[in-house]
């Protein structure tokens, strides 16, 4: 029995290394899968996403913040750095990278709306597997969740059920973290959403750290700017719920000496034919909503 | 609580331990122990499951004592074994086919009303394995093939061993129950076959099953709209996905049991690689086709009388191994159908041609017997649609839909990736089970003498399965049953 064990514990200890060495191998090649999430995190990591005007929030960033537009209109480098279906605890993770390895933008704009303060799911856990095991990112992600943190750090395990060989496409998908469809796939407006999908709600500590990043932006002498981009149907939400949001961000705006657009009534949030769903615009709403975007930063004198 | 969930992961270990370090100096203490920890294993289903599991266990250990000590007065005692079969099987029957009976009745005789004759009970799982477990204790006793226990504990070990114990192999007591009346020994080279044989266990469950099932369900779930191809592709993975799932199972049971010093039977020997359907049915499931053999065929006399009777014999066993599986027609069907291929080897007297396996001693198998293999395969995947089907009526439209092919360019759905993927892990597993075809599993490592390559090959197949380790996996086929 003692032979036994002890056999079993030197197997195991071959297999981690087995696991760990299979691990590296399959991250480095996972870094370069042509989906958005992992050309993003892949830009931001090595460096490659260096700019200007760096426009942070969820996946709404990458689909209406078209760069080209952005880039003519203001004669600076623009990236979309959205995070694809996280909230501000994961974007600040993401800003906290592109810190540490690219260069200081002068510009940063930060989408805020209802679900700024969110709660982080399992939804596309997978883009931050092959960076998981960089320790700034380990230790950012280990004290918003330590859980997730260790499910999504065993080696090779954390790849389990993963479709790899479908994250392969002939051609990278985004364009300084810009993506989009022509067509629209889902139709229906937010304001069909339920009371509790679009409650605002304001979790303490969320706010806090959305606090502290704005004053730490500041601090780094980097301009900044918040934006509510347009949601389709928007202008039959209820009414308080909307003042309710914008008079909480342009509090905080005006806290901290910040400009606050405020673009979710914008005309085009009635045209369907702008969006691809309730959220996203589509190629076209995208460089309609840039074109605005781009202006008012240069009336603003932001820049 | 299943095999391939993470808390078993952890129940494991820790019942190893206990088992061997703790429990292991006092044979009582240590199946008290085994009780207990089935017990724990079962309940995680529904801890409500443990009530029928006790008194079946209970009054067929009661009735082996009563039986033996009326052996002197064979009336008594045959009266005592046959309540006690039928308290088993009507408890088996009330939770497993009452409701099907009463819809039959009601789609015959009350237009298909069923208001307050349908009792909905939700199915314990495993009823099937371990009633059939404990009867056949109780008619050995019957026979005097063995002398009853007055231990309960043991008994209730037997009963209850939780690596067997939701979907077999159904054991027999002249086998099992001695090994829990004596002393057990670990055994290095024992325990780490099993921890072999499960991992191939695992891999078939994981890799071949589980990801063929993706592909079943999609095309079962709508049959009209798929290509004659295509429905004959997800024949062909289900073949494959119910092989792996269950024999997968079997594999970590048995590969399980070991582990703690017990021998299982075997439940499947390569069936897939047998060269006519007689072979096929004692390669396959061997636990419940030798049970019906031996309780069931045998006492209505077997081969040994008149032709029809032999017919008629034969009808009955396939038909009731198929409403063994479930309360469906598709079942009884499944069964219908064996049987109408193997009445012919059995009234030619053929059906005991193919005893050994298959090519012994030559890497492949001749010309003949390959057409063979591919022809028994063919017949016994037809099967399987049948058992497949949700109804008779989606039965026949697959088997409509076979047929209705709008180009010979359909045949590209068997060079699509979906399926191309899949026939590369299912060919994998084939050749590795063709090559250990003699062994008791398909990574029994005989021929393999260099440790590094032993090691090579573990981590391989281990990194396969984490890869394609689903925590929403589907449970295991044969848990229905």
């Amino acid at each position: 029995m003692t032979f036994f064990l002890k056999k079993l514990c030197s197997f195991g200890i071959l297999l981690i290394a087995v696991l760990l060495a299979a691990d590296y191998c399959l991250s480095k090649v996972v870094r370069h899968a042509d989906e958005p999430n992992f050309e993003i995190w892949r830009d931001v990591m090595s460096g490659e996403a260096s700019t200007d005007i760096l426009i942070s929030g969820d996946s709404r960033v990458n689909t209406d913040c078209y760069p080209p537009v952005i880039d003519s209109v203001t004669g600076l480098r623009s990236y979309s750095c959205g995070v694809i279906g996280h909230h501000f605890t994961i974007q600040k993770i993401r800003y906290d990278m592109y810190k540490r390895y690219n260069e200081k933008p002068v510009l940063l704009v930060q989408f805020v709306d209802n679900w700024l303060y969110g709660s982080i799911s399992k939804y596309d856990y997978q883009q931050f597997l092959p960076w998981m095991w960089n320790p700034y990112f380990l230790l950012d992600f280990f004290e918003i969740d330590p859980s997730q943190t260790v499910s999504m750090s065993i080696p090779w395990y954390r790849y389990h059920g993963l479709s790899i060989r479908d994250m392969f496409h002939e051609s990278r998908q985004t364009r300084r973290g810009y993506y989009n469809f022509d067509k629209y796939r889902i139709n229906s407006p937010v304001s069909r959403l339920s009371d509790s999908d679009l409650a605002f709600r304001i979790k303490p500590r969320k706010e806090s750290l959305f606090r502290s990043f704005l004053s730490e932006v500041s601090a780094d002498g980097i301009k900044l700017v918040l934006v509510m981009a347009p949601l389709y149907g928007s202008s039959e939400m209820p009414e308080d719920l909307c003042e309710n949001i914008r008079r909480y961000f342009r509090d905080i705006s005006e806290e901290y000496g910040i400009p606050f657009l405020d673009y979710s009534n914008m005309p085009l949030s009635d045209d369907k034919t702008m969006f691809i769903d309730g959220f996203h615009l589509n190629r076209k709403g995208s460089r309609v909503f840039s074109d605005s975007l781009a202006n008012d930063i240069v009336n603003l004198g932001l820049i | 609580m299943t095999f391939n969930s993470l808390i078993f992961a952890a129940f494991l270990p820790i019942v190893f331990c206990l088992y061997w370090f703790v429990f292991g100096r006092n044979l009582r203490w240590q199946n008290a122990f085994v009780v207990a920890a089935s017990y724990v294993f079962y309940g995680w289903w529904n801890w409500k499951f443990l009530i029928l599991i006790a008194i079946t266990s209970f009054c067929s250990w009661g009735s082996g004592l009563l039986i033996y000590n009326c052996k002197d007065d064979r009336r008594k005692a045959r009266w005592i074994s046959a309540a006690n079969i039928i308290l088993n099987l009507g408890i088996l029957g009330l939770f497993k086919y009452y409701d099907f009976f009463a819809q039959s009745f009601a789609d015959l005789f009350l237009g298909g009303k069923t208001d307050g004759i349908l009792l909905n009970l939700i199915l314990p799982v495993g009823i099937s394995f371990y009633t059939f477990q404990a009867l056949s204790y109780s008619i050995d006793v019957y026979r005097g093939k063995i002398e009853p226990t007055k231990d309960i504990v043991q008994f209730f070990a037997y009963v209850s061993f939780f690596p067997q114990l939701v979907a077999g192999p159904i054991e027999r007591s002249t086998n099992l129950l001695p090994q829990f009346g004596r002393e057990r020994v670990f055994d290095y080279s024992q325990a780490v076959d099993g921890l072999r044989q499960m991992l191939w266990g695992y891999f078939k469950k994981i890799v071949i099953a589980d990801w063929c099932g993706i592909y079943v369900d999609k095309v079962f779930g709508d049959i009209p709209g798929q290509s004659g191809a295509k429905l004959i592709a997800a024949g062909i993975l289900f073949a494959f996905q119910i092989y792996a799932d269950f024999s997968g199972y079997t594999d970590i049971a048995i590969g399980t049991a070991k582990l703690f010093g017990i021998k299982l039977m075997r439940n499947f020997a390569t069936p897939y690689f047998s060269r006519d359907i007689a072979e096929f049915w004692r390669r396959w499931h061997i636990s419940l086709t030798t049970w019906f053999r031996d309780y069931l065929y045998i006492p209505m006399g077997g081969s040994r009388c008149s032709k029809p009777r032999v017919a008629l014999n034969t009808m009955v066993i396939f038909l009731v191994s198929g409403f063994w599986h479930g309360a469906n027609w598709t079942f009884i069907a499944w069964g219908a159908f064996h049987a109408l291929l193997f009445l012919p080897l059995i009234l030619t007297g053929n059906n005991r041609k193919y005893k050994e396996i298959v090519a012994p001693g030559r890497i492949l198998p001749s010309f003949k017997e390959f057409w063979q293999i591919l022809l028994t395969f063919s017949l016994v995947t037809i099967g399987w649609v049948i058992f497949r089907a949700d109804s008779l009526s989606q039965a026949w439209s697959f088997f409509v839909g076979v047929c209705h092919w709008n180009s010979i360019g359909e045949i590209s759905v068997f060079f699509k990736d979906d399926f191309l993927i899949r026939a590369v892990w299912i060919a994998i597993m084939l050749f590795v089970e063709w090559i250990d075809r003699g062994e008791e599993h398909g990574l029994s490592m005989r021929g393999v003498r260099h440790r590094a390559i032993r090691y090579a090959i573990y981590f391989a197949v281990i990194l396969v399965t984490i890869l394609y380790f689903d925590d929403g996996s589907p449970k295991f086929i044969y848990f229905q049953f």
